[in-house]
Parts: structure tokens; C-alpha cells; sequence
């Protein structure tokens, strides 16, 4: 799972919860049920007050449904993190070229353009604009990026221009989109 | 891998037309950290050569992007270079290609 879709499932697991919580407050209570949220709380630690009447099993039904929702969702997010830190030491997972260049593309503004092997995002700047080239494989090299201003340089990684071919051909990592953005800005 | 994934990344030093012996020789080189070597291609019985930029010039160098090589269906040679970027290139038609003094296999 990369870092966006990760993000991704947070916000719709949030935006769940929400939902639960409106429903809850607004739809399954009626007048005995619509208390303050402290009391709510109360009815969901003693697993329903009242519970003799339908709005009763309503109110503790939702509860519970809730709560359950959230440690099942705390507990997912906290096996991700324990996986995600095993796997990169807490670095961020590499996206694929693909993913890179559709990224790139969305923060820079760039054009993005797919290419035998690889991917080409260019970024308006100057007359000759800013070439990045996120490649998945290619001069026998798998999964890397250079940056370029097509006729003067390329660039490291540090954003020095270089014409070594160890230095311009960087592998991605996770660091890379914030790699790119940090020369982009330096460029322009 | 292909048969010129040395030139990935080189810069080109010469690109020399022979049009009476109808040879095209190209020299490159490639820097990776404090080694330099350099590439030589030769292309021989060339039938056609085209250089297209809408990459504004002049360039502090060419750098050579990517470089293919094919075999078409006539039994020649189709070499493609990518100059910085697809806006720029150089394409040559030939019967046969010699890289770094070996003949160079077309899968």
C-alpha cells in the first residue's frame, strides 16, 4: 500500500466514522436519545441505558456499532505504522514511475507524457522548460529519475549540475517527489 | 539490455558524416564518479540520417538520453538517440554497426 493510498483510506475510514457519529446524534435518537455527547458516551460505556425502550436498543445498537468501528480502524492504522516502520526504518515506500509522474505532474503542473519505458513530466519554465524523465527501466537501469534543462544541464540529487551519469540517474525512493519539488523550486 | 545501454546517459564529444564512404561515426563519453570512458559508434552503409530539435540552441553539449537500436524488416539497422528529451533526436537507417570495435547484434 503506498503513502496515498494510505491517506486515501484514512480519510474515507473518517469520513465513515463521521457518518456513524451524524447518524447516531441526529437520525437514531430521538428525543430521550438526543443528550449531550458526554451522556452518549456514558450509554456507550454501560452498552445502552434504558434499554427497555426501541430508542433504547437504537441508541446502543449505534454505539456500539461505533465503537467498534473505531477500534477496528485504530488497530488497522497501527498495524500499517508497525509495517510501514518495519519495512523502510520509517522511511516513506518507493512509489512506481507511474505513480511518481502522475504525482509530479499534479504538484509541479507539469505535462505529463508516457514514454517507451518510463514516464516525462515537463514543467513550464523558460523557454526550454524543465524535463523530468521517471523511468522504470531503461540503459540498464531499473526505476530511476533525472532531472533536466533540455540543451544546458542535468541535475543530482542535491540540485548541482552534473554530466555524471551516476549522480543524474537517481533511483526512486520515497523521497523522490519531495527531491524533485525542493530542484524544481531551486530552478526556478 | 540492450545493445547500446552503454550510451544511456553519455555525452556526445563528435558526430562525424562520411557521405562519400557512407559512414556515420559517433563518439561519446560517459562519466560515473571519477571514471570517464568513452564509446565510439560506427555506422556503416547509412541510407538515411535525420537530426530534428525543437529544442532551443545552441546547447552547452548533447547529452545522449537514451539510445535504441532495432533491426527492420528489410535486414538494416534503425538507431534512435533521445537528445536531453523527445523534443530533440537523431535517427539513422544503416546496413550494420560496429560499437566500441564489436559488430553489434540487433535482437
Amino acid at each position: 500500500m503506498t503513502l496515498h493510498q494510505w491517506r486515501s483510506r484514512w480519510a474515507l475510514q473518517c469520513l465513515i466514522v463521521l457518518g456513524l457519529v451524524i447518524a447516531f446524534v441526529v437520525v437514531a435518537t430521538p428525543a430521550q436519545a438526543r443528550t449531550t455527547l458526554g451522556a452518549a458516551q456514558r450509554v456507550t460505556a454501560t452498552t445502552g441505558v434504558d434499554a427497555s425502550t426501541t430508542t433504547g436498543h437504537i441508541v446502543a445498537a449505534s454505539l456500539q456499532s461505533c465503537t467498534r468501528h473505531v477500534r477496528d480502524w485504530t488497530a488497522s492504522q497501527l498495524e500499517f505504522a508497525s509495517g510501514f516502520a518495519a519495512e523502510g526504518g520509517g522511511e516513506l515506500p518507493a512509489p512506481t514511475a507511474g505513480g511518481l509522474a502522475s504525482d509530479l505532474a499534479d504538484a509541479s503542473g507539469g505535462t505529463l507524457k508516457e514514454l517507451k519505458s518510463g514516464y516525462s513530466v515537463t514543467i513550464p519554465s523558460g523557454s526550454r522548460g524543465i524535463v523530468v524523465r521517471l523511468m522504470e527501466e531503461g540503459g540498464g537501469r531499473t526505476n530511476y529519475w533525472r532531472i533536466s534543462l533540455p540543451g544546458k544541464q542535468a541535475f543530482t540529487v542535491a540540485g548541482e549540475a552534473s554530466t555524471d551519469s551516476a549522480l543524474t540517474h537517481i533511483p526512486i525512493s520515497g523521497s523522490s517527489l519531495q527531491d524533485i519539488l525542493s530542484i524544481i523550486e531551486g530552478l526556478g | 539490455m540492450g545493445a547500446l545501454d552503454d550510451l544511456w546517459g553519455a555525452v556526445l564529444d563528435e558526430l562525424r558524416v562520411e557521405l562519400v564512404s557512407q559512414t556515420i561515426l559517433l563518439t561519446a563519453h560517459v562519466t560515473a564518479g571519477s571514471e570517464v570512458v568513452t564509446h565510439q559508434l560506427e555506422l556503416r552503409n547509412v541510407s538515411e540520417f535525420r537530426f530534428r530539435s525543437s529544442i532551443p540552441g545552441p546547447w552547452d553539449y548533447a547529452e545522449i538520453t537514451e539510445a535504441h537500436l532495432a533491426r527492420t524488416a528489410a535486414g538494416g539497422l534503425s538507431i534512435e538517440l533521445v537528445l536531453w528529451s523527445e523534443d530533440a533526436g537523431v535517427s539513422v537507417s544503416a546496413g550494420s554497426a560496429i560499437f566500441d570495435g564489436s559488430p553489434v547484434m540487433a535482437p
